[in-house]
């Protein structure tokens, strides 16, 4: 239960086969880099609880939900419109 | 060209797909306006190379894969990483269930709006539009693993942003406060 801090704590291999392929050796610096990324800090690897997860799941979908909710502007459609007369029109 | 007829499907994919869409394009760009023409961009790109599409694939993926590949070569281009928070997209948000409410909606757009872009994109696939790993990861055009290793630490740069890791913080830390206790803290120190 109790891990001293010798022994970092259990990771499963697939996590960190996951962690090694989120940093390629070759990956683009702007669009990685500014954060904590390099692993075995400890901080990153921390597991959320259950509550902290769902959370973060409920506001993620709320604030997606509410956008897909409404309703399409029509300068998108009047778009598909004018591209689909134009084709008939060629 | 006469039989440039396009399959009534297509345009009815496409429009079965728009609110999706235009939500990942808000939701990753941040930014109401700059999400517009990104949609606006992907819509023309996707008429324009329909023929690639193949058929029998999932076509929402698909045009989500140029949205995205559209969004970052901008980004690439600009260099710029931390979307735009545009007030509109802020206060869009009136009502909210009770579970959630003790957080500070905006709080929580702003935590996004500062996770990198490669993490929002992968949280964004799979934890709002409800993508599979596999799905996320033919999109963002990247291995399995990095999309899972991507959602993980969204998840907890999120969650560090907003103050919801104190459980799972104190759950790690106890080992090393039971050093603090005063039994131990009267045991003389060895070295």
């Amino acid at each position: 239960m109790h891990t001293t801090d010798k022994n970092d704590e259990p990771k499963s291999p697939a996590q960190s086969a996951a962690s090694a392929a989120a940093a390629p050796s070759g990956s683009s610096p702007g669009l990685n880099g500014g954060l904590s990324g390099a692993n075995g800090d400890g901080i990153a690897e921390v597991e959320l609880t259950e509550g902290a997860q769902r959370l973060i799941g409920l506001h993620l979908k709320q604030l997606y939900q509410q956008i897909v909710a409404e309703p399409v502007p029509d300068e998108f459609l009047r778009l598909l419109d004018e591209l689909e007369q134009r084709e008939r029109e060629t | 060209m006469t039989v440039g007829e396009t399959p009534p499907t297509f345009r009815d994919a496409i429009i079965r797909s728009m609110p999706n869409l235009r939500a990942f394009a808000i939701s990753l760009c941040g930014n109401p306006h700059m999400a517009n023409d990104l949609v606006q961009e992907t819509l023309l790109k996707a008429w324009s190379h329909r023929e690639a599409f193949v058929p029998g694939t999932n076509h929402k993926a698909w045009l989500f894969t140029i949205l995205r590949n559209t969004y970052f070569s901008g980004l690439r281009k600009s260099r710029r990483e931390v979307a735009d928070i545009d007030g509109d997209a802020a206060g869009r948000l009136v009502t909210l269930p009770d579970q959630i409410s003790h957080l500070e909606f905006k709080d929580f757009q702003k935590a996004l709006a500062g996770l990198s872009a490669d993490q929002r994109e992968a949280l964004l696939l799979v934890g709002a539009e409800g993508f599979s790993y596999e799905e996320a990861a033919i999109v963002a055009g990247c291995a399995v693993g990095t999309v899972k290793s991507r959602v993980n630490r969204a998840r907890q740069r999120l969650a560090t942003e907003l103050g919801l890791d104190q459980e799972a913080v104190a759950g790690k830390v106890e080992p090393i406060a039971a050093f603090k206790h005063p039994i131990a803290a009267s045991l003389p120190s060895s070295s």
